[in-house]
């Protein structure tokens, strides 16, 4: 087979040994350097990333008492990543800021204060629940609110579109819901209150400054909400990223997701001093985003939506989906790895890949045969 | 104030490809079209290019290791 060397790599040999380069030396190394045909990508591409994380420690660190952000990170971040967790243990956000707020401390804490989300339920200090009265009465602390630079009057028109009538006394926010017939019901009702956005980004509890090497001053927040931050006018949209894969492929699409699952996973093992190949992380990568939405590895990803179902039963829970083909009267195409070495057949893999062709009567072209033979 | 999914330091770039260059792609790898990968309709991406259910993207991806290469997605439901 003839093999075709990519231009800039040509390019790029003649640049170092010369116009008169010998090309046969290329053509060998190149050959050398490809992966033949039927090879098991990805099982090597598991043992590579399985064997290095033998290594990483089972356990988060703990720093306390800094005022660092504690991430999740070694095995536990690794395996997040893998199964594509939707609440992930530690989300965060990297905001970087438009130049010229980037370079002022004011202007970044600024926006860095108004993105800190502030529920009713912050400003509150204590509150009771009268079943007679059926209301619940908040406490309303008067020093917070003057903090954060709200009024009494904000705080009930948060509660308008709830149906409950509200009296303000002096500090006391009293909440009246005529429908409510048991304390469980008002304690719900609470509940609901406290959970409500006054003002700042939903889900980002904190954030905190911090300042790189070149005096640009950018914004580490706990807790993520991509979708609202890319909108602030403030924000350099280029490189504001959170650590959450699934809000990242909803957000950015599928192909930003799939760079985050690399960047991710490089990271996480080059933290604890390991070096995994690239290319099998790209493996992995691809193969997650492959059907268009983020899958994990494992049961409840792509191991179980395994065309064939004696790959599905060979993984795990081998009964469930026995069943399950049978009633739905499933076929297996006897296509893959797992199925072939469970029925004692030779496995699709390197020369197992590979089929005869026989010329009939040695006449005509193998093309021409091919056509028969699977007619046939 | 819209998102561009572009802008992102993530995001590759997309083209919508033409019929004959997916025809020429179709046949020099010899695989039938539902063979690519996906890409959801709702994808942001997919949004924002104004692709429809069928087309096929073409995305330029740059990596550490190959370079500047080309990847597609077909855009399904």
């Amino acid at each position: 087979m003839k093999i075709e060397i990519p231009e800039k790599y040509i390019l790029a040999f003649k640049e170092k040994y010369g116009e008169n380069a010998d090309l046969s030396e290329l053509e060998k190394i190149y050959t050398r350097s490809l992966v033949t045909p039927g090879e098991a990508v990805g099982v090597i591409a598991a043992q590579s990333i399985g064997e290095a994380s033998t290594q990483l420690t089972l356990r988060t660190k703990h720093a306390a008492g800094l005022s660092v952000i504690n991430t999740t990170t070694g095995l536990p971040r690794l395996v997040e990543i893998f199964d594509s967790k939707k609440d992930i243990s530690t989300p965060f956000m990297d905001i970087y800021l438009k130049e010229e707020y980037a370079k002022s401390k004011q202007k970044a804490s600024e926006i860095a204060n108004k993105m800190i989300e502030i529920k009713i339920g912050d400003i509150t200090s204590s509150y009771t629940v009268s079943l007679r009265k059926k209301s619940i009465e908040f406490v309303l602390d008067k020093e917070l609110l003057k903090e954060y630079g709200f009024t009494t009057k904000d705080v009930t028109a948060k509660l308008s579109n709830l149906k409950v009538s509200t009296a303000l006394e002096g500090d006391n926010l009293s909440v009246v819901d005529k429908s409510a017939d048991s304390v469980k019901k008002l304690i719900r009702l609470r509940n609901k209150i406290v959970e409500i956005n006054l003002s700042g980004l939903p889900g980002v509890s904190r954030a905190i400054l911090n300042q790189d090497s070149n005096g640009n001053y950018w914004i580490k927040t706990i807790g993520t909400n991509l979708s609202e931050v890319l909108k602030m006018e403030e924000v350099d949209q280029k490189n504001t990223i959170s650590n959450d894969i699934i809000e990242v492929s909803k957000v950015l699409g599928i192909e930003a997701a799939r760079n985050l699952i690399i960047e991710e996973v490089n990271s996480t093992l080059q933290n604890v001093g390991l070096t995994v190949d690239l290319r099998h992380i790209f493996l992995i990568a691809d193969a997650m985003c492959l059907d268009g939405t983020v899958r994990g590895i494992g049961r409840y990803g792509l191991s179980g939506e395994a065309d064939s179902v004696l790959a599905r039963a060979s993984f795990e829970v081998p009964l469930k989906h026995l069943i399950e083909a049978g009633l739905y009267h499933e076929s297996d195409p006897f296509k893959y790895v797992a199925n072939n070495i469970l029925s004692n057949q030779v496995i699709p893999v390197g020369t197992g890949g590979v089929e005869l062709v026989v010329k009939e009567n040695g006449k005509g072209n193998s093309e021409e045969n091919s056509g028969k033979d699977k007619e046939q | 104030m819209d998102i561009d999914v572009f802008n992102s330091r993530l995001s590759p770039q997309y083209r919508i490809m033409l019929k004959e260059e997916l025809d020429q792609l179709l046949s020099k790898y010899n695989i039938v079209i539902k063979d690519l990968p996906k890409i959801k309709v709702n994808d942001p991406a997919v949004k924002l290019l104004d692709a429809k259910e069928g087309d096929v993207l073409e995305i330029k991806r740059s990596s550490k290791t190959a370079g500047q290469y080309n990847y597609y997605r077909l855009v399904v439901k």
